[in-house]
Formats: structure tokens, C-alpha cells, sequence
């Protein structure tokens, strides 16, 4: 059960649809992200929690959620899971620090439309995040 | 710590202390506990790092950065060396499949060969005559001998020739990699030869203890001999019926 008080961490760059949803526990990560995606030319709203971010979706719609894995209370696939059986056609790709055996890989495959490592290939990662928006209308 | 271990590379040193942890398995948890933690914060770390390189190159003044272009290459030797501690750290949950070593070795050899022909040495494989079947993780181990050749024929002075040799006694694969002579950088090397050398002494020495983990999980052991001669020496048994090594962490 959630239970989480909305944040005043919660960061809004832009009040206008579509925009991308930026989760990472790790503050400076989640800042060098939000100017990379900003600097793609993209809208984006971050926060640095799963339940913080679930309690945003649900009273604005991001068109794209890019997410960390390893965070304390919820972690990125637990984020996913909830995300998804609200709006199964959200896109929502994963980064993470963490090896990922091929099983773990594959299983994770089948919630997220990617599962990139870091540190991030950057020009791949900026192509696809183009494609998904371009993808669902933005 | 002996005053040989100040005068080693601190990778080496690390490489040892790892290998020494790797050949008790109920130390590895503690292991997995605190490099996997270490491994993710670097990897944070070198995330923010790429991304503010590549921030840097877009802005007008990027080519008052060029100075950054140097700090590149060290960069990526960074993330090889959190990658190699990482695959240490991990539980590894093997894949073993009852083979003849021989189909390995066999596969293996002429990549070994090449990697080794580019800089100048060559490989002496010595094999058995009769070679038994026995239980490896053949992905596992391949890839952990091929990075074993590229980090020693890296650092291994041209002209010597590297000797890998294997047997099954007592019902166990005897794997043995030998250097009759130190392979410490040769100062007659060209400057590049010295460069690449020094980058691969970063995270090269790791693959020792990666294969440790390896070998133990196998129900062997790993020895290291590292004084005038260098020899790696891996023992396990033919047969050991239901290991399925360690569970993935996610």
C-alpha cells in the first residue's frame, strides 16, 4: 500500500502535455538527465522517488517515464508494474547501474520498452527517447 | 601488507586481496554486499560524468574543451574497471554443461593465437591425448580465459612465448597458464606499447580473481604463482553433480 505525501521535490519545468517523467533517487544523476533531455529539445518533469512519481501520474499523464532501478521504498520495476496496470500503453524505458543476467534482462523486457545500462549510450538513448514521443503523438 | 604489495600496481593488489575472497564462498555475499553498492554509486557517478562531457561538446565555447578529449580515454577505462569488480561482485549462477575441455580449447585457440600473433608472442597449447568429459560453465569460462589472453598478451614482452597446458587427474580438469619469465612492461617498448599496457593494468588483473569466483563456484580452486615466472593454475572436478552456482540478485 502506498501511502506517500505529495512532494515538494517534485520539479515542474513546463505546465503544457507532452513531457517526459525523470525518476532517480540519485539527485546529481536526475539533474545531468534532465539537462541532457531538455537539451534534446524535450519538456521534462522530475522526480526523485517511485511513489512520488506515481502520485504525479495520476493527476498528470507524462507521454514517457524514464526511470532508475534501484530506489529505496519502490524500486523502478515495482514503479513500472504499478504505471503500467493503470496505463498499459505508457512507454516507459529503464536505466540501470546494476549487470543484468540475460533472464533478468528478458523478464524486465516484458514491462519496459527498454532496459539501457549505465553509463548511458547517449546518442541511442536521445534516438530512442525521439522515437517513443514521435511514437505516441508528441 | 609486505613491501612487495606497496611496489605492485594497485590493481594487482586489489586483484590479489579479491582472489584470496573469492576462494571462500561465504565470504562472497559480504562481497556481493559492499562492492555491488560501490559498483552502482560509481556507475551513477560515471553516468553524471558522460553526460556532462557530452553536454560540454554541444555548448558554442566546446572547442575551448578541448583538453576534455584526453580525459575520454580515462574515462573508459574507468567503467571497464567498475564493470570487471561488478561481474566479481555479482552472484553468478552458472550455466554448466557436461563437455569435453577439449571442445573449448580447441574453439578458443586460434582467436588466442591471433590476439597474441598481433603483439609478437605466440601460445603453446599442450593437451591431453584422451580428453574426459566434465561439468564447466563453457560460456563462463571461455569468455573469462579469452580476457586471461588479452590482458596477458597486452603486458607480456614480444618474443616470449605463453604456454597454456591442461590434463584430467584424479578425476579433475588441471588447467595451467604459464609464463616462464616476469611480464612486467619491457622499457624497450614503444611508447604506445607502454600506453596500452598501462591502461590494461587497470582492470586487467581482475580477470584472476573473476575466474576465482568462477572455479570456486565449480568446486575448485585457483592458484597464482606471481614472482620470476607467472602461473595460474585452475583444478576442478570432472563431476560436481548439482551446482548451479548463486542465484541472480533481481
Amino acid at each position: 500500500m502506498l501511502s506517500v505525501a505529495p512532494s515538494p521535490l517534485l520539479t515542474e519545468t513546463c505546465s503544457a502535455p507532452p513531457f517526459i517523467l525523470l525518476v532517480d533517487d540519485h539527485q546529481p544523476s536526475l539533474d545531468k538527465l534532465r539537462q541532457l533531455v531538455e537539451a534534446a529539445g524535450h519538456v521534462c518533469v522530475t522526480t526523485p522517488s517511485a511513489p512520488e512519481a506515481l502520485i504525479f501520474c495520476d493527476s498528470r499523464r507524462p507521454t514517457l517515464v524514464v526511470t532508475d532501478l534501484a530506489m529505496p521504498r519502490l524500486d523502478g520495476a515495482g514503479l513500472a508494474r504499478w504505471l503500467k496496470a493503470r496505463y498499459p500503453a505508457l512507454p516507459i524505458l529503464l536505466l540501470t547501474g546494476e549487470l543484468l543476467d540475460s533472464p533478468t534482462r528478458s523478464n524486465l523486457r516484458e514491462t519496459f520498452s527498454a532496459v539501457l545500462s549505465k553509463p548511458l549510450e547517449i546518442e541511442p538513448f536521445l534516438s530512442l527517447l525521439q522515437q517513443l514521443m514521435t511514437a505516441s503523438g508528441a | 601488507m609486505t613491501p612487495t604489495d606497496l611496489d605492485e600496481p594497485p590493481a594487482r593488489q586489489l586483484a590479489r586481496s579479491l582472489t584470496r575472497i573469492a576462494a571462500s564462498p561465504s565470504q562472497t555475499r559480504h562481497l556481493h554486499a559492499v562492492l555491488g553498492d560501490y559498483c552502482h554509486q560509481s556507475r551513477n557517478l560515471l553516468n553524471s560524468l558522460k553526460m556532462s562531457f557530452y553536454l560540454a561538446r554541444r555548448c558554442p565555447d566546446s572547442n575551448k574543451l578541448d583538453p576534455l578529449r584526453h580525459l575520454e580515454p580515462r574515462y573508459i577505462l574507468a567503467e571497464r574497471f567498475i564493470d570487471r569488480l561488478q561481474q566479481i561482485a555479482r552472484p553468478i549462477p552458472l550455466s554448466s554443461v557436461s563437455l569435453p575441455l577439449s571442445l573449448l580449447i580447441d574453439d578458443r585457440a586460434p582467436v588466442w593465437a591471433e590476439t597474441l600473433g598481433r603483439s609478437g608472442r605466440a601460445l603453446i597449447i599442450e593437451s591431453p591425448l584422451d580428453s574426459s568429459t566434465g561439468l564447466y560453465d563453457p560460456m563462463r569460462l571461455g569468455q573469462g580465459l579469452d580476457d586471461l589472453v588479452a590482458w596477458r598478451s597486452a603486458i607480456a614482452p614480444p618474443g616470449f612465448d605463453l604456454r597454456l597446458r591442461w590434463a584430467v587427474e584424479n578425476r579433475h580438469f588441471h588447467l595451467v597458464w604459464d609464463e616462464p619469465e616476469s611480464t612486467r612492461p619491457d622499457l624497450r617498448h614503444s611508447e604506445t606499447t607502454l600506453a596500452q599496457a598501462a591502461e590494461v593494468e587497470h582492470w586487467g588483473p581482475l580477470i584472476v580473481p573473476l575466474l576465482g569466483r568462477l572455479i570456486t563456484l565449480q568446486g575448485g580452486t585457483l592458484d597464482l604463482t606471481d614472482s620470476e615466472a607467472w602461473t595460474l593454475t585452475l583444478r576442478w572436478p570432472l563431476d560436481a553433480i548439482g551446482n548451479h552456482g548463486e542465484a541472480p540478485s533481481c
